[in-house]
Protein backbone atom coordinates (compact mmCIF):
# COMPACT_ATOMS: atom_id res chain seq x y z
CA UNK A 1 0.00 0.00 0.00
CA UNK A 2 1.36 3.29 -0.84
CA UNK A 3 1.12 6.49 1.44
CA UNK A 4 -0.46 8.98 -0.49
CA UNK A 5 -2.75 6.37 -1.86
CA UNK A 6 -3.92 5.72 2.64
CA UNK A 7 -4.02 9.12 3.20
CA UNK A 8 -6.66 10.25 0.25
CA UNK A 9 -8.85 7.51 1.07
CA UNK A 10 -8.99 9.06 4.76
CA UNK A 11 -9.13 12.55 3.64
CA UNK A 12 -12.30 11.09 1.18
CA UNK A 13 -14.43 9.30 3.92
CA UNK A 14 -13.64 12.47 6.40
CA UNK A 15 -15.01 14.89 3.87
CA UNK A 16 -18.30 12.91 3.66
CA UNK A 17 -18.94 12.16 7.13
CA UNK A 18 -18.18 16.26 8.10
CA UNK A 19 -21.05 16.92 5.06
CA UNK A 20 -23.35 14.43 6.24
CA UNK A 21 -26.15 15.34 8.58
CA UNK A 22 -28.22 13.35 10.73
CA UNK A 23 -30.99 12.19 9.08
CA UNK A 24 -34.50 12.98 10.67
CA UNK A 25 -38.51 12.20 9.23
CA UNK A 26 -40.49 14.77 11.21
CA UNK A 27 -40.30 17.84 8.91
CA UNK A 28 -44.00 18.57 9.62
CA UNK A 29 -43.96 18.17 13.46
CA UNK A 30 -42.68 21.15 15.86
CA UNK A 31 -39.77 21.37 17.56
CA UNK A 32 -40.84 22.07 20.67
CA UNK A 33 -42.01 18.26 20.33
CA UNK A 34 -38.34 17.19 18.72
CA UNK A 35 -36.58 18.99 21.50
CA UNK A 36 -38.07 18.02 24.08
CA UNK A 37 -38.15 14.49 23.02
CA UNK A 38 -34.84 14.79 22.87
CA UNK A 39 -33.90 16.24 25.92
CA UNK A 40 -35.84 13.25 27.41
CA UNK A 41 -33.41 10.75 25.64
CA UNK A 42 -30.86 12.54 26.81
CA UNK A 43 -31.78 12.32 30.27
CA UNK A 44 -32.89 8.57 30.16
CA UNK A 45 -29.02 7.82 28.80
CA UNK A 46 -27.85 9.19 31.77
CA UNK A 47 -30.05 7.33 34.08
CA UNK A 48 -29.16 4.52 31.93
CA UNK A 49 -25.60 5.04 32.54
CA UNK A 50 -26.10 5.57 36.67
CA UNK A 51 -28.02 2.27 37.18
CA UNK A 52 -25.18 0.05 35.04
CA UNK A 53 -22.04 1.90 37.12
CA UNK A 54 -23.47 3.05 39.70
CA UNK A 55 -26.22 -0.12 40.15
CA UNK A 56 -24.32 -2.40 38.67
CA UNK A 57 -27.70 -3.31 36.86
CA UNK A 58 -27.70 -5.35 33.55
CA UNK A 59 -29.52 -3.81 31.40
CA UNK A 60 -31.50 -5.35 27.98
CA UNK A 61 -33.70 -3.41 25.65
CA UNK A 62 -36.70 -5.70 24.37
CA UNK A 63 -38.88 -5.62 21.57
CA UNK A 64 -36.82 -3.06 19.71
CA UNK A 65 -34.06 -1.95 18.56
CA UNK A 66 -34.74 1.88 18.97
CA UNK A 67 -34.69 3.59 22.27
CA UNK A 68 -38.32 4.23 23.13
CA UNK A 69 -40.68 7.53 23.51
CA UNK A 70 -44.04 8.09 23.30
CA UNK A 71 -45.44 11.98 22.16
CA UNK A 72 -48.21 11.27 24.91
CA UNK A 73 -48.22 9.22 28.16
CA UNK A 74 -50.44 6.29 28.82
CA UNK A 75 -50.33 2.96 30.82
CA UNK A 76 -47.72 0.26 30.71
CA UNK A 77 -48.55 -1.88 27.36
CA UNK A 78 -45.76 -4.56 27.41
CA UNK A 79 -45.79 -5.25 23.61
CA UNK A 80 -44.59 -2.16 24.13
CA UNK A 81 -40.43 -1.34 23.68
CA UNK A 82 -38.86 -1.35 26.90
CA UNK A 83 -35.65 -1.97 29.27
CA UNK A 84 -34.97 -4.78 31.48
CA UNK A 85 -32.91 -4.48 34.81
CA UNK A 86 -31.11 -7.22 35.57
CA UNK A 87 -29.13 -8.39 38.82
CA UNK A 88 -26.85 -10.99 38.12
CA UNK A 89 -29.48 -13.45 36.14
CA UNK A 90 -32.45 -12.60 37.67
CA UNK A 91 -34.98 -10.42 36.35
CA UNK A 92 -35.37 -7.23 38.90
CA UNK A 93 -37.17 -4.32 37.35
CA UNK A 94 -38.23 -2.42 34.18
CA UNK A 95 -37.44 1.09 32.97
CA UNK A 96 -40.16 2.26 31.10
CA UNK A 97 -40.73 6.22 29.36
CA UNK A 98 -43.97 8.45 29.37
CA UNK A 99 -46.03 6.56 31.94
CA UNK A 100 -49.36 7.10 33.92
CA UNK A 101 -49.21 5.63 37.43
CA UNK A 102 -52.16 5.31 39.64
CA UNK A 103 -51.92 7.39 43.26
CA UNK A 104 -51.66 7.21 46.45
CA UNK A 105 -54.96 8.84 46.80
CA UNK A 106 -56.62 6.31 44.42
CA UNK A 107 -55.09 3.22 46.41
CA UNK A 108 -56.24 4.98 49.59
CA UNK A 109 -59.72 5.67 48.62
CA UNK A 110 -60.08 2.17 47.98
CA UNK A 111 -59.14 1.40 44.08
CA UNK A 112 -62.58 -0.40 43.53
CA UNK A 113 -63.69 2.74 42.56
CA UNK A 114 -64.54 4.42 39.41
CA UNK A 115 -60.76 5.66 38.24
CA UNK A 116 -61.15 9.75 37.72
CA UNK A 117 -58.74 11.81 35.45
CA UNK A 118 -57.24 12.96 38.77
CA UNK A 119 -56.34 9.48 40.09
CA UNK A 120 -53.29 9.49 37.81
CA UNK A 121 -50.01 11.45 36.95
CA UNK A 122 -47.33 11.53 34.21
CA UNK A 123 -43.95 10.66 34.64
CA UNK A 124 -41.17 10.55 31.92
CA UNK A 125 -39.67 7.72 33.19
CA UNK A 126 -40.10 5.16 35.60
CA UNK A 127 -38.50 2.30 36.93
CA UNK A 128 -40.62 0.08 38.50
CA UNK A 129 -41.03 -3.42 39.88
CA UNK A 130 -41.53 -6.17 36.94
CA UNK A 131 -44.07 -7.74 35.26
CA UNK A 132 -45.88 -4.33 35.61
CA UNK A 133 -48.97 -3.72 32.92
CA UNK A 134 -51.41 -1.02 32.92
CA UNK A 135 -50.92 2.12 35.23
CA UNK A 136 -48.42 1.39 38.02
CA UNK A 137 -49.56 1.28 41.60
CA UNK A 138 -47.63 4.23 42.97
CA UNK A 139 -46.51 1.42 45.24
CA UNK A 140 -44.73 -0.02 42.07
CA UNK A 141 -42.82 2.56 41.42
CA UNK A 142 -39.14 2.52 42.29
CA UNK A 143 -37.71 5.82 40.98
CA UNK A 144 -39.58 8.54 38.52
CA UNK A 145 -37.94 11.14 36.56
CA UNK A 146 -39.20 14.17 35.28
CA UNK A 147 -37.51 15.99 32.29
CA UNK A 148 -37.69 19.95 31.45
CA UNK A 149 -35.65 21.13 28.94
CA UNK A 150 -37.51 24.82 29.26
CA UNK A 151 -37.05 27.97 32.26
CA UNK A 152 -37.90 25.83 35.63
CA UNK A 153 -40.93 28.29 37.47
CA UNK A 154 -42.73 27.75 40.35
CA UNK A 155 -45.77 26.19 38.81
CA UNK A 156 -43.00 22.85 37.78
CA UNK A 157 -42.01 23.35 41.63
CA UNK A 158 -45.41 22.66 42.63
CA UNK A 159 -46.05 19.86 39.89
CA UNK A 160 -43.36 17.73 41.18
CA UNK A 161 -44.46 18.56 45.14
CA UNK A 162 -47.79 16.78 44.21
CA UNK A 163 -46.26 14.52 42.52
CA UNK A 164 -44.11 12.90 45.43
CA UNK A 165 -47.21 13.80 47.69
CA UNK A 166 -49.30 10.99 45.52
CA UNK A 167 -46.38 8.90 45.43
CA UNK A 168 -45.71 8.62 49.40
CA UNK A 169 -46.09 9.70 52.10
CA UNK A 170 -43.42 11.86 54.62
CA UNK A 171 -41.47 9.69 56.89
CA UNK A 172 -37.84 9.06 58.33
CA UNK A 173 -35.89 8.13 55.97
CA UNK A 174 -36.23 4.60 54.32
CA UNK A 175 -33.95 2.66 52.43
CA UNK A 176 -34.67 2.25 48.65
CA UNK A 177 -34.10 -0.32 46.36
CA UNK A 178 -31.06 1.34 45.28
CA UNK A 179 -27.49 0.84 46.85
CA UNK A 180 -25.79 4.30 45.76
CA UNK A 181 -27.74 6.09 42.96
CA UNK A 182 -29.86 8.22 42.87
CA UNK A 183 -29.87 7.61 46.45
CA UNK A 184 -30.16 5.09 49.37
CA UNK A 185 -32.47 6.35 51.70
CA UNK A 186 -35.51 8.52 51.15
CA UNK A 187 -37.66 10.40 53.53
CA UNK A 188 -40.53 8.84 51.90
CA UNK A 189 -42.88 5.26 52.35
CA UNK A 190 -43.26 3.95 49.92
CA UNK A 191 -39.48 4.78 49.26
CA UNK A 192 -39.48 5.83 46.09
CA UNK A 193 -36.56 8.07 44.25
CA UNK A 194 -37.86 11.22 42.32
CA UNK A 195 -35.54 13.55 39.95
CA UNK A 196 -36.28 16.33 38.21
CA UNK A 197 -33.52 16.86 35.36
CA UNK A 198 -33.84 20.81 34.01
CA UNK A 199 -32.08 22.71 31.24
CA UNK A 200 -32.45 25.93 33.39
CA UNK A 201 -29.80 26.40 35.41
CA UNK A 202 -32.03 28.59 38.14
CA UNK A 203 -33.65 24.71 39.16
CA UNK A 204 -31.37 25.17 41.96
CA UNK A 205 -33.50 28.26 42.79
CA UNK A 206 -36.32 25.60 43.61
CA UNK A 207 -34.74 22.64 45.29
CA UNK A 208 -35.27 23.41 49.00
CA UNK A 209 -38.71 21.63 49.35
CA UNK A 210 -36.47 18.32 47.71
CA UNK A 211 -34.10 18.33 50.90
CA UNK A 212 -37.09 17.55 53.00
CA UNK A 213 -39.55 15.94 51.10
CA UNK A 214 -36.97 13.62 48.74
CA UNK A 215 -36.84 15.19 45.34
CA UNK A 216 -33.50 15.67 43.90
CA UNK A 217 -33.00 18.32 41.50
CA UNK A 218 -30.42 18.42 39.01
CA UNK A 219 -29.25 20.76 36.20
CA UNK A 220 -28.52 19.08 32.84
CA UNK A 221 -27.20 21.08 29.97
CA UNK A 222 -28.19 19.12 26.80
CA UNK B 1 4.97 1.44 4.86
CA UNK B 2 7.31 2.14 7.23
CA UNK B 3 6.87 3.59 11.40
CA UNK B 4 7.07 6.63 10.16
CA UNK B 5 4.91 6.82 7.78
CA UNK B 6 2.14 4.94 9.90
CA UNK B 7 3.06 7.75 12.39
CA UNK B 8 2.51 10.31 9.46
CA UNK B 9 -0.59 9.03 7.93
CA UNK B 10 -2.05 9.19 12.08
CA UNK B 11 -0.99 13.11 12.31
CA UNK B 12 -2.65 13.88 8.98
CA UNK B 13 -5.37 12.38 9.81
CA UNK B 14 -5.86 13.95 12.93
CA UNK B 15 -5.28 17.62 11.09
CA UNK B 16 -8.00 16.12 8.47
CA UNK B 17 -10.68 16.31 11.10
CA UNK B 18 -9.90 19.43 13.16
CA UNK B 19 -9.55 21.01 9.72
CA UNK B 20 -13.07 19.22 9.01
CA UNK B 21 -14.42 21.23 12.28
CA UNK B 22 -14.45 17.76 14.35
CA UNK B 23 -11.58 18.29 16.41
CA UNK B 24 -14.42 17.01 19.37
CA UNK B 25 -14.07 13.64 17.95
CA UNK B 26 -10.56 13.47 17.79
CA UNK B 27 -9.92 14.84 21.29
CA UNK B 28 -12.00 11.98 22.49
CA UNK B 29 -10.15 9.22 20.40
CA UNK B 30 -7.27 10.37 21.76
CA UNK B 31 -7.84 10.92 25.33
CA UNK B 32 -8.74 7.69 25.80
CA UNK B 33 -5.65 6.06 24.39
CA UNK B 34 -3.67 4.59 26.99
CA UNK B 35 0.27 5.48 25.89
CA UNK B 36 1.21 4.82 22.60
CA UNK B 37 1.52 0.81 21.38
CA UNK B 38 4.00 1.46 18.33
CA UNK B 39 3.29 3.40 15.15
CA UNK B 40 0.97 0.92 13.58
CA UNK B 41 -0.99 -0.10 16.25
CA UNK B 42 -1.81 3.69 17.30
CA UNK B 43 -2.98 4.59 13.61
CA UNK B 44 -5.52 1.12 13.84
CA UNK B 45 -6.55 2.06 17.62
CA UNK B 46 -7.47 5.49 15.84
CA UNK B 47 -9.09 4.49 12.75
CA UNK B 48 -11.33 1.95 14.65
CA UNK B 49 -12.09 4.18 16.76
CA UNK B 50 -12.78 6.91 14.34
CA UNK B 51 -15.01 4.25 12.78
CA UNK B 52 -17.16 3.76 15.95
CA UNK B 53 -17.51 7.71 16.03
CA UNK B 54 -18.79 7.77 12.15
CA UNK B 55 -21.34 5.23 13.08
CA UNK B 56 -22.63 7.75 15.63
CA UNK B 57 -23.24 10.46 13.67
CA UNK B 58 -22.41 13.69 13.36
CA UNK B 59 -25.24 15.65 15.42
CA UNK B 60 -23.23 15.62 18.54
CA UNK B 61 -26.86 15.66 20.69
CA UNK B 62 -27.79 11.97 19.62
CA UNK B 63 -24.19 11.15 19.07
CA UNK B 64 -23.62 11.24 23.25
CA UNK B 65 -27.24 9.64 23.65
CA UNK B 66 -26.14 6.83 21.30
CA UNK B 67 -22.91 6.33 22.63
CA UNK B 68 -24.22 6.06 26.69
CA UNK B 69 -27.10 3.76 25.78
CA UNK B 70 -24.43 1.53 23.40
CA UNK B 71 -22.06 0.90 25.97
CA UNK B 72 -24.57 0.12 28.52
CA UNK B 73 -27.57 -1.56 26.64
CA UNK B 74 -27.94 -4.67 24.89
CA UNK B 75 -30.39 -5.71 22.79
CA UNK B 76 -32.05 -8.99 22.46
CA UNK B 77 -30.61 -9.71 18.83
CA UNK B 78 -27.17 -8.29 19.93
CA UNK B 79 -27.40 -5.64 17.38
CA UNK B 80 -26.13 -1.93 18.18
CA UNK B 81 -29.05 -0.01 19.51
CA UNK B 82 -30.03 1.93 16.34
CA UNK B 83 -31.76 5.17 17.27
CA UNK B 84 -34.66 6.83 19.29
CA UNK B 85 -38.05 5.77 18.28
CA UNK B 86 -40.96 8.48 19.24
CA UNK B 87 -44.23 6.44 18.98
CA UNK B 88 -47.18 9.30 18.22
CA UNK B 89 -50.34 9.08 20.06
CA UNK B 90 -53.24 8.65 18.46
CA UNK B 91 -54.34 12.19 17.76
CA UNK B 92 -51.31 13.45 17.32
CA UNK B 93 -50.72 10.71 14.39
CA UNK B 94 -53.71 12.62 12.55
CA UNK B 95 -52.13 16.16 13.27
CA UNK B 96 -48.96 15.02 11.94
CA UNK B 97 -49.31 12.23 9.68
CA UNK B 98 -46.60 9.99 10.81
CA UNK B 99 -46.84 7.16 13.33
CA UNK B 100 -42.98 7.07 14.77
CA UNK B 101 -40.43 9.86 14.66
CA UNK B 102 -37.22 8.23 14.12
CA UNK B 103 -33.45 9.88 15.29
CA UNK B 104 -31.03 8.06 13.85
CA UNK B 105 -27.63 8.80 12.51
CA UNK B 106 -27.98 9.49 8.48
CA UNK B 107 -27.51 6.25 6.84
CA UNK B 108 -24.69 7.40 4.59
CA UNK B 109 -22.94 7.22 7.69
CA UNK B 110 -22.55 3.34 7.62
CA UNK B 111 -21.70 3.48 3.96
CA UNK B 112 -18.77 5.64 5.39
CA UNK B 113 -17.85 3.64 8.40
CA UNK B 114 -17.60 0.28 6.04
CA UNK B 115 -14.71 2.05 4.14
CA UNK B 116 -13.03 3.00 7.23
CA UNK B 117 -13.45 -0.87 8.29
CA UNK B 118 -12.09 -1.89 4.83
CA UNK B 119 -8.76 0.12 4.98
CA UNK B 120 -8.46 -0.89 8.62
CA UNK B 121 -8.54 -4.78 7.07
CA UNK B 122 -6.53 -3.58 4.07
CA UNK B 123 -3.37 -2.05 6.28
CA UNK B 124 -3.42 -5.03 8.81
CA UNK B 125 -2.93 -7.26 5.24
CA UNK B 126 -0.46 -5.22 3.99
CA UNK B 127 1.59 -4.72 7.68
CA UNK B 128 1.48 -8.82 8.41
CA UNK B 129 2.96 -9.20 4.80
CA UNK B 130 5.20 -6.90 5.87
CA UNK B 131 6.41 -8.72 9.09
CA UNK B 132 6.60 -11.94 7.21
CA UNK B 133 8.85 -10.51 4.92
Amino acid sequence: MKKQAVKARIESAIRRFASASSSRAYALVPQSLTSGKLYEAHVLSIVIEQLSTQESFQITLVNSRFIPLKSSPGPINRSYPHFQLRRGRNLVAELWTDVKFTSLSYDQRGPSRPIQRGDYHELDIVVTDSGVSGRPRHSQIWLGVECKNTGYTKGLLKEILGIRRELSLLQSPKPTHFTRWPRSQVPAEPASCLMVFSTDVGVAQYSSPGEVFGIDFQHEQI
Amino acid sequence: MTNEDYREILQSTRQMLRQAGLGGVDERIMSDMRGSEGAFWDLMYYLKHLTEEVTLGSDVQLGNVLRRVRRHVRTESGEAVEGVRVTVSGEDRQRYDVEHIDFTPNPELGEIAQEFRALIDELNEDHQRNSNQ
